[in-house]
């Protein structure tokens, strides 16, 4: 009975798996490039209501209208990460969470997004014919899962990755040091909605229903408090936040009314002894590693290289 | 760094200490009630509803609903011998959490019939699932148009919307002789689908809705509303929408000093409208499935034991959820596994419930009269009943 | 009906100005975002109605009683959650207030329940002075914005005409030199939290006695507005959040009065504050601010 292909352990891997890739993109945006963002379920409402109304409207299959919420979440992250090049930390984390909230009334208003009637019968992915089993689907969302983790890490070790560091130690001196930080801000809001985009997919035709209500402010801070949980800036650290946290409300099930009060005191608790995270590396590790790599020559190099690629 | 790995160790103890509570809450699970004494045939029910977060007064109200029909059905001696348990599940009116906990209760728990008294996001989400596993599920009070469809598993207790919308627009013009209506309604499912029934009814009879807005769900201001209303010269306001902002509107448009008469849905039906809105209430009249006064024996009881049980009045959620614990019961009477629930419930005709005489239709939704109630003195007063089709 | 509409949008915009103040002190001393300051709003409704319900005190004495409560419970959440972080990340300092916030809105709902709550009766009925031409104003609207005028005055007079107020400004002018001067840096703190908690508490109370409504979270979405609020007026400005204040209320009730918009009111707000950061990112009446 209690076998771990249960459709109900299978369905909890699912959302788990679905929290992990908007963790890791988050993580790209704030972890990475140090842009704070409280509006990152607007993303995720974007990934999920386009997916849903191409297959409802434009009768395409799930696996033509994943890439397709992919393509146009990329596109609004290069959009809405234009303010990041207007405001900064706290003022960007007002925008950001305004924005969300904008995105939330729009879906409840709009005729396109079923109003406040949501949108639902999404069809459910089929392989081979057959729709997919839960077993299946959480198959694929953990070859998601780490196709995601695996582009993360490839592009934290590349110049990029090193550029985006440099602009959350310090944007000025990033600047300085010829990072083409404007550039580089946009990239990461594109490729962090990128995530959230193919998540929203993946959550739109797990549940088949979709409205509002799934996309508020608390998914935002929700996803948030994964990566910082974890350890902002760390891949294994967006991994373990999220499995912890989205856990949490099914593990806290039985403590009904005191789950959100424990969330509340854990992350409070956290802040003050351990801000780095699980999986982070203490601020004077960080400096040391900083202060090594400027003195190897900075950005520079990496920065030069940056624009001939491009 | 000495005192990094101190503060290095405290974090790390703060989390395994969070861990442990985690784990500590693994060893009981979900709430359940009603007898699982050796020898007797149990067959389990499974609930889901918001039972924390905001949604909790309305799921937690479902809930005993639920268990008091659990307990009585049970002190009877069960159906034909067989006893019921009802298993509930939280779902914080959260679709996502829905989804988990019915799969539990099927999966897990294996549950025969299912019970939602969760709103329609929630139930409508569970849909596909309900139906695939061929699990009979009643629903309380989620109306949603589309929860019924894509299967024979799902049945629905309460009317739709249109029903209610219809019979307000017509008991407004024929028999209030009103014609010239606003309209405010909750932006969700339930507010739309009834503002839209009402509307196209008030037209359809000649009356008209000049001013028709919605509005959010814990929204207090109605002040920039009502004034538009104030302006445009109405007979009556409709509001499709539930006991708190219903108690603001009635509130503020007397403030305002708009001296039209208050029309409601059956989200109107808690005694927490006349708490709140006090005075300015009166007069209110609303549609509702459920009518406490009701002289029958079974509203009788069910008020009273519901009073002596939890110490507060039933609200429509507790009696509705009521009602399909009891309509899943008597259609267990030809034997008690799914499929033997849900064609019971697919011929249940004139079931005597405590919202009235109830019918499935085709479409698997629930025939029974529609009750107009109006605020009187600071209590809920019956006007009258209607029978529908 | 459209003066009516200003009337209301002028009461709503008074008790945002109540529930900004705070933030833009705290902004102006401690350069952070203060997320938790919508639950003290919150704290507030519920300590003036816990004061009138068990010890049995009138409305005015409640009502002062409430803003020291909060008062305290302001201080206290500097002290738990912002203190120990004082040269942290601003992402660590945004969480733990996010936290906070959590914590306390779930705390109240195990003590009070999630319910809507009506306001306990003090002997206060709502009338209605009708003000010719069809406006009318009722006495609720009358307290909310007499109370917005004394409270903001005598701030006003604090901050400007006694040695504590001018501690406060020299501490949010320059915290290092106002050290070395001598100045008590936590206590200016504590008692920047304590002023701007009150004054939230005061907003939530009325607010609460004017829809006759409490309930847990009925401080989150007046706590977020206000951050829009203050980032309108130029954060750190008082003066300029008491314009945005009265803009955006206005702006809210003539949105909500004349447009069925594809937004709702509560996002009007955050389109308004989105567009003024574009165009001017030191918001509409602010000074240069170093970080943007």
């Amino acid at each position: 009975m209690d076998s771990i292909l249960n459709p109900y352990y299978l369905g909890i891997v699912v959302i788990v798996g679905i929290y992990v890739i908007l963790a890791l993109g988050l993580n790209i945006v704030t972890g990475f490039a140090g842009q704070v963002s409280l509006g990152h379920a607007a993303f995720y409402a974007i990934g999920a209501y386009t997916s849903a109304i191409l297959s409802l409207q434009g009768h395409l299959i799930f696996w033509l209208a994943l890439p397709a919420a992919a393509i146009v979440t990329w596109c609004t992250g290069i959009v809405l990460g234009l303010p990041s090049l207007r405001v900064k930390e706290d003022f960007l984390a007002i925008v950001t969470l305004g924005l969300g909230l904008i995105f939330q009334s729009l879906a409840n208003n709009l005729k396109i997004t079923g109003g406040a009637l949501g949108l639902g019968s999404i069809p459910q992915p089929e392989l081979f014919g057959e729709p997919m089993s839960n077993f299946s689907f959480a198959v694929m969302t953990w070859l998601f899962v780490a196709l995601a983790a695996f582009v993360a890490w490839r592009a934290l070790n590349s110049r990029v990755g090193r550029a985006w560091l440099a602009i959350r130690e310090d944007e000025l001196v990033a600047d300085a040091l010829g990072v083409n930080t404007t550039r580089l801000k946009v990239l990461a809001f594109a490729l962090g909605a990128l995530y959230a985009g193919v998540a929203g997919s993946l959550f739109a035709h797990y549940t088949t229903f979709i409205s509002a209500d799934s996309f508020g402010f608390n998914e935002s801070a929700t996803i948030l408090s994964m990566i910082v949980l974890g350890g902002l800036g760390s891949i294994p650290g967006a991994v373990t936040g999220a499995i912890l946290l989205a856990l949490a409300p099914e593990v806290l099930r039985p403590l009904a009314d005191y789950r959100m009060l424990i969330y509340g005191l854990l992350l409070v608790i956290l802040m003050r002894y351990r801000p780095q995270g699980l999986f982070g590396r203490s601020k004077a590790i960080r400096d040391r590693y900083a202060k090594k790599w400027l003195k190897k020559g900075g950005p520079k190099h990496e920065a030069a290289g940056n624009r001939k690629t491009h | 760094m000495k005192k990094t790995i101190g503060k290095r160790l405290t974090g790390i103890g703060a989390i395994c200490l969070a861990t442990m509570l985690v784990v500590a809450g693994c060893g009981a699970s979900s709430t359940t009630t009603g007898a699982a004494a050796g020898g007797d045939k149990v067959v389990k029910i499974g609930f889901f509803g918001p039972l924390s977060g905001d949604a909790a007064t309305d799921g937690v109200h479902a809930k005993n609903g639920a268990e008091l029909a659990v307990d009585q059905i049970n002190a009877q001696g069960g159906v034909k011998g067989v006893k019921l348990q009802l298993v509930a599940e939280d779902d914080q009116a959260s679709s996502k959490d829905a989804l988990n906990a019915v799969q539990k209760l099927i999966e897990q728990e294996k549950v025969s019939a299912l019970v939602s008294g969760s709103y329609s996001g929630p139930t409508k989400t569970v849909n596909p699932i309900v139906q695939k596993s061929k699990v009979p599920m009643v629903v309380s009070y989620a109306v949603h148009p589309d929860i019924t469809k894509g299967g024979d598993y799902i049945y629905r207790a309460i009317y739709t919307a249109d029903v209610q919308g219809d019979a307000m627009a017509e008991y407004a013009q024929s028999e209030l002789g009103l014609k010239k209506f606003a309209v405010l309604s909750q932006d969700n499912d339930y507010g739309v689908s009834i503002q839209q029934a009402f509307t196209a009814k008030v037209k359809e009879l000649g009356g008209s809705v000049p001013v028709s807005r919605s509005f959010k769900s814990g929204d207090k201001d109605f002040n920039p509303l009502l004034t538009a209303i104030k302006g445009a010269g109405v007979d009556a306001i409709y509001v499709a929408g539930y006991y708190n902002e219903a108690a603001q509107i009635c509130q503020q448009a007397k403030q305002l000093g708009v001296n039209v008469p208050v029309l409601g849905s059956d989200g109107f039906d808690s005694p927490k409208l006349i708490e709140l809105g006090g005075a300015s209430t009166e007069g209110v009249t609303f549609t509702t499935p459920f009518n406490r006064d009701e002289p029958r024996d079974v509203v009788k009881n069910f008020v009273k034991t519901y009073k002596e049980k939890f110490k507060e009045d039933p609200d429509m959620t507790a009696a509705q959820t009521y009602d399909s614990v009891e309509l899943i019961a008597q259609a267990m009477k030809t034997g008690s596994d799914t499929e033997s629930i849900a064609k019971g419930l697919s011929q249940t005709k004139d079931f005597e419930g405590v919202t009235g005489n109830i019918s499935f239709n085709a479409q698997h939704e629930a025939v029974k009269p529609v009750i107009f109630v109006k605020v009187d003195q600071g209590k809920f007063v019956f006007v009258k009943s209607i029978s529908t089709k | 009906m459209f003066w009516q509409q200003i009337l209301n949008g002028l009461t709503l915009g008074s008790a945002y100005i109540l529930i900004a103040l705070g933030l833009t002190m705290v902004y102006g001393i401690l350069n952070l975002l203060h997320f938790a300051h919508g639950t003290v709003y919150m704290v507030g409704a519920f300590s003036s109605m816990v004061a009138i319900i068990y010890l049995k005190l009138p409305f005015p004495l409640a009502f002062l009683l409430a803003m020291v409560l909060a008062g305290l419970v302001g201080i206290l959440i500097e002290r738990i959650a912002y203190r120990p972080l004082r040269n942290a990340h601003p992402i660590n300092i945004l969480i733990s207030g996010i936290g906070i916030t959590i914590i306390l809105e779930n705390l109240f709902r195990l003590f009070f329940g999630a319910q809507t709550r009506p306001f306990p009766n003090v002997n206060l009925s709502s009338k209605t002075y009708g003000l010719g031409n069809g406006l009318s104003i009722t006495n609720f609207q009358i307290y909310i914005l007499v109370t917005a005028v004394v409270l903001v005055g005598l701030l006003q007079i604090l901050i400007k005409r006694t040695k504590v107020g001018t501690a406060l400004v020299a501490t949010s002018q320059d915290m290092k030199a106002a050290k070395l001067m001598g100045i008590d840096i936590n206590r200016m703190v504590a008692l920047t939290f304590f002023l701007g908690s009150a004054l939230a508490a005061a907003a939530g109370t009325l607010v609460a006695l004017y829809f006759n409504a409490i309930y847990p979270t009925m401080g989150s979405m007046p706590g977020l507005k206000a951050f829009s609020v203050v980032v309108l007026g130029g954060l750190g400005s008082i003066p300029g959040t008491i314009i945005g204040g009265l803009f955006l209320g206005v702006i809210e009730s003539l949105g909500a009065g004349y447009v069925q918009t594809v937004i709702d009111a509560n996002a009007i707000a955050f389109v308004i504050l989105i567009l003024v950061l574009l165009i001017k990112p030191t918001g509409l009446f602010g000074k240069k601010i170093e970080k943007v």
